[in-house]
Parts: structure tokens; sequence; C-alpha cells
């Protein structure tokens, strides 16, 4: 559950009303209609005797984007109220390494309900960065869209780095990837994107401003092992034959360390497949007589079945369909030890698009 | 592996390639070079000392064994660690090499546990589970894997799987009836190296090995240490394995996990 902003008023008191090295009180929870955007007015004591009175906003939510609007406002206030030795001061849940940066450059000082903080007096920077994790993880951004379908509009971004003129290309040059989204979905991540400052629409175009982070993220919220419950070894004899059964269907691709291998990128002697369904894959084997000898220990051959839409997304290659470069470097930052060192060519290769 | 030994192995890949012989190497520095394409995926144990297998096709006549000692002695100016061991040598505490060598008709002398290939000067130490080493021999060419410059038709050669399992299991048995505990451990580590990097490659070979050579003395020998020491998970070869060793980033039930495959894998190895 997130916090109120009573809560996080309360927990604000509570942690830095009495706390040393420094201490804010707070003097004043109405401020005048000059400061509208001023939550309170308090005092603020460095233990080295330096003191400053405090404008300070509360932020229940730290998106960068709105951290971002909050400062610029409250900084204005500040200016509003025409007085001397005032600092803007932001307290918020948690405060991530992307929103602190933010602060710095907006010059404004902050607090988190976590233990962490920077305070700017006349010049004198204290800084309270303990590393502290977020102890209020619903306050984070939503992740969920960096995975499943809503990931695609992220893929998609990245893909076309020039971009796309309205939410309706998107859409549509998603689902002419195998990938299945409405345009309500793609508005949604698109709004949490902008809150990211990740990406940005305005009437020209929606496109990606931080593609890095963007693949960072998708990284993050990839999860190897969970999404690839089903994995099957076989040793197959004659399985030149499975290409020319399936292809062109989308109904495998070539993946992991096989299709970095593909790529001429690492070396494997196994063969890793994803298919959509394990029961087909063996029908079709069937059919083409293709020998299907179930090995779980010297098996060569990988089957995943894996419905994980990105996946299918994210595919090109001849003759073998195979995951594009995106895909196989979150797989391969997953797929650890070995896999890190490939996504590094990979990520330098799909972010070389973005560095005009 | 540390650029010393590697760099040693060159000059000893060098020489030996200048009169036609493909050095064999076995012990921890032949399981790095079989398994090198792989060594990102299991930790593999760094040695200090290169273990050279002679083998009878490289040492069938005189000359062939004279020329041998030439190149260990004046070529690489190996000497010997200590006097009446002619198969220690070395050049510095940190520069050693151990020559052993499978039972050669005419040179292995009964009750002796060594093939005395130059009379006081070069021996092998015996290993009659190196009976058949020369099956299967791999070539590694050692551009691939050596910093140092190399000359790029410099090659090696190294035991199948199987051969290097064999020597292993032999190694690890004679170890933990001697109570030798961190020796023991040493091969425990190596033999679930090898069960675990081998391929599928590897394994079909093994399975013909295996069953060419069903009724040999080393096979029956290999099979048992494997079915008493090697069986499941808690018996007393898969306890040896260090388990630290296998990956600081795994908790002990994924360390188990590990062992428990590679145990699958390698009796397979022998189930008939």
């Amino acid at each position: 559950m997130r916090l109120t902003e009573k809560q996080v008023i309360n927990s604000f008191k509570q942690l830095y009303g009495k706390s040393k090295p420094f201490r804010i009180t707070m003097r004043k929870s109405q401020v005048a209609k000059s400061a509208v955007q001023v939550d309170a007015i308090g005092a603020v004591e460095l233990e080295k005797g330096k003191c400053a009175e405090a404008a300070i906003a509360f932020v229940t939510v730290a998106s960068p984007q709105n951290l971002l609007n909050k400062s610029i406002i409250l900084k204005q206030a500040v200016k509003n109220l025409n007085k001397k030795n005032v600092i803007p001061l932001i307290a918020a849940p948690y405060i991530g390494d992307k929103q602190m940066k933010i602060l710095d450059e907006t010059g404004i000082s902050w607090v988190d309900l976590c233990g962490n903080a920077k305070i700017n007096i006349a010049g004198f920077a204290y800084i309270e960065r303990l590393g502290n994790k977020n102890k209020f993880p619903d306050t984070a951004p939503i992740k969920k869209i960096f995975q499943g379908t809503s990931s695609l509009v992220s893929r998609a971004l990245l893909l076309n780095p020039e971009g796309f003129k309205s939410q309706y290309e998107l859409v549509d040059f998603i689902n002419s990837r195998n990938g299945k989204i409405t345009v309500s979905t793609v508005s949604r991540v698109l709004k949490e994107l902008s809150n990211e400052l990740l990406a940005i629409q305005d009437k020209t175009s929606i496109r990606a401003i931080d593609a890095k982070s963007i693949l960072n993220r998708l990284e993050q919220n990839y999860n190897l092992y969970a999404d690839r419950q089903n994995v099957y070894r076989f040793a197959i004899d004659g399985f030149e034959k499975l290409f020319t059964i399936f292809y062109p269907a989308a109904e495998f691709v070539a993946c992991g360390f096989y299709a970095a291998k593909l790529q001429g990128l690492a070396v494997t002697d196994e063969t890793i497949l994803c298919v959509k369904s394990i029961d087909k894959f063996k029908d079709e084997c069937k059919k083409a007589l293709v020998l299907l000898k179930p090995d779980a220990e010297f098996g060569n051959f990988k089957i995943i079945e894996n419905n994980d839409p990105g996946l299918w997304f994210n595919i090109s290659g001849e003759p073998i369909p195979q995951v594009d470069d995106i895909e196989l470097c979150i797989e391969m930052t997953a797929d650890k030890p070995r896999g890190p060192k490939v996504a590094q060519v990979l990520r330098e290769r799909i972010l070389k698009g973005f560095s005009k | 592996m540390k650029d010393e030994v590697l760099s040693q192995l060159h000059d000893l890949a060098k020489a030996f390639n200048k009169i036609d012989i493909k050095p064999v190497i076995c012990g921890g520095l032949g399981i790095y070079l079989k398994f090198y394409s792989s060594k990102n995926e299991i930790e593999l144990r760094a040695t200090n000392d290169i273990d050279l297998m002679l083998t009878e096709t490289q040492v069938k006549s005189q000359a062939d064994r004279n020329a041998v000692l030439k190149t260990i002695k004046d070529d690489l100016h190996y000497v010997l660690r200590a006097q009446g061991q002619c198969f220690m040598f070395e050049k510095s505490p940190y520069d050693k090499l151990d020559i052993l060598a499978p039972p050669i008709q005419g040179l292995t002398r009964e009750n002796d546990n060594r093939v005395k290939l130059v009379k006081s000067k070069l021996h092998g130490r015996l290993t009659p589970e190196a009976q058949f080493i020369e099956e299967d021999l791999e070539t590694v060419p050692l551009h691939n894997i050596l910093s140092v410059n190399c000359n790029n038709n410099c090659e090696i050669q190294v035991p199948s799987a199987v051969n290097l399992l064999i020597l292993k299991l032999f190694a690890f048995d004679d170890r933990y009836a001697k109570k030798d505990t961190e020796r023991a451990q040493t091969h425990a580590y190596d033999i679930f190296v090898i069960a675990e990097l081998s391929n599928r490659a590897d394994y079909l070979q093994a399975k013909e090995f295996i069953l060419r050579h069903a009724e040999s003395d080393i096979i029956r020998r290999a099979k048992s240490v494997v079915l008493d020491k090697f069986d499941g998970i808690q018996s007393s070869g898969w306890l040896s394995v260090p388990r630290m060793s296998l990956a600081a980033n795994l908790d002990v039930s994924q360390r188990n996990q590990k062992i428990e495959h590679a145990a699958k894998r390698l009796l397979r190895w022998f189930e008939d």
C-alpha cells in the first residue's frame, strides 16, 4: 500500500524531529497563499551550527517526472517567499539514484524516510547517503511496464530510435510483430515511461529519450528462470529437418547461447530453441520422422516452452528464426556467469542508434 | 590459469613439435585445456605443474626416447628435482614437469612404479590406467588459449574426456585410501568438472570406449570406483568435492543440485 501524505508527514516528524547530526522541526503546517506549493515551513539545524529555514514539500510518489515538477514549483515558491536563508526541501518515502540526480541538478535539498538525506545550507552540503534500501517499495514506480505485454512498448521504442508519429502507429508496429496490445495499454505504459523521464510523447512523435535506462529496466525485470519453468532436453537425430518443418511460422525461435553462437558471439554445444507449445513441437517432430530421445543429462537439444510476449516480439534472422539483439541482450544479462560479457557487446550495438 | 604455467606449456609444445611430438598433457592442466571453451561455466582449477604423458607411439625406439630426453634437458633446460627420481623435473620451484607413462612393452618392469625410458636419466611414472590413453586423443592448437606470442602451428594433445576421467578416478581412489584428504578433494573436484563439462559428443565417445574395453581391469576398477564412491551425493566421492569451490554465489541447495546433476551424468557413463 502506498503511504498517504499524512503518513509521510508523521514518519518525517518522527524520524527527523530529534535526530542527529541534523534536526528538522516543523513550525508551520499552513503556509501563506503566496506559497501554496509549500506544504510546511520548518527549521533545519546541522550539528556544525549551520541552520536555515526550510520550505518543505511532501511527496508520496517520487517518480522522476513528479519530482522534477515539484522541484521547479518548490523553487519558484521559495523565491516568492522573498526571504533570505530559506532552503527548498523535499521529503519523500524513498529517493533513488535517478531521483537524487534530478534534485541535485535543480538544487533542492531532500530527505527520505529510509534515512537518506542531502541538505544544502549556504554553500555547505550535508550528505547522508547510507545506501539504505527502499522500505516502501509500493511507492516505487510501477515495474510491470517492463514485463509481459506492457514491455512491448519499451521494446518497440528501442527498435525504432526515430520514434512513432502516434500511439496508433506504435500499436500497429507491435501487433505486426506477433504482439497483441491495445491502445489503452500503450497509453498507460507511455504515461509511466514519461513519468520516469524515459520516453517523451509530444505533438510530433513518441520516442525514447533514455534508451540506456529503458534497456536496463527491461534487463532488471527479466527473470530467466521463472519465465522458463518448462525446460526439456532431448537428443535429436536429423534436427536440420526441424528448420524446414517450422519455418517460416514463428513457432520456434533460437535463443540463449545458441542464438549468440549463430551471431558469432559465443560458443556452445547446445541447440537451444524456445517453442510456444511442447506438445505441438513433439507432434511436428513425429510427423517429420525426427526422432526425439528425452535425455535430461546429455541431451544437446534444449527446448524451452515459453509464451512470454517479449520473446516472440523480438525475433529476427534467417534461415533460422532467432531472438534479436534486444531479447538476446536481456537473456544474456541474466545468464550468469558467461552471458553478461556477450550482453555488453549487444548493448553497445542496440544503443548505437540512439547516440545521435 | 597462471600465465607462467601457460608460458611454460608454450615452450614445451614448441620444443616437442620440433621433434614431431604433440605433447600429451594430463592432470589439472589437461582438464583446463580440454574444457577451455567452457571455462566460464565452472571455475577450472589452477595448477602449478605440467603432467606430461609420454605415449608408447612417441617413445617407441631408443632414438625417440633420446630425442625426448635431449628436448627436456638441453632445449628446455629442465633439471631433476631429486636424484634418483628421473620423472620429476623443474626449472624453478614454480616451474615443474612430471613425466608419466602407460605400461610400455619391453620397458616396464614388474613391481616397479616407473617406466625406464632412458636409464638413470629419463623415467616415466608408471600409470597403468593410461593403458588406452592414445585412443581418441584431441589435438589443441595453443594460439586460441595463450596470451603470449605463440607460433600458430604450436599444438598439444589432451586425452579424451573418458581417459581424463579414468586417470582422476584412480587418483582419487588412491588418495582416499591413503587418507590424503587434500589431494583426494582436488581429484574429486576434477571429477566433478569432467562430469559437468563433458558434452554429448564426449559422452557418446565414452560409451563406445567403455563398451570396447568392458572386459579390461581398468574399466572394471573405474566402474567400481564410480559405483562405490560416486553413487549419489551422499557418497564419499561427492562429499569430498569442496562445496565452496563450486560457485561463490550459490546457496547450499543450489550447490547440492549441481553435485546431483554431475552424479547422474557420471553414472550414465558407466551404466550398462
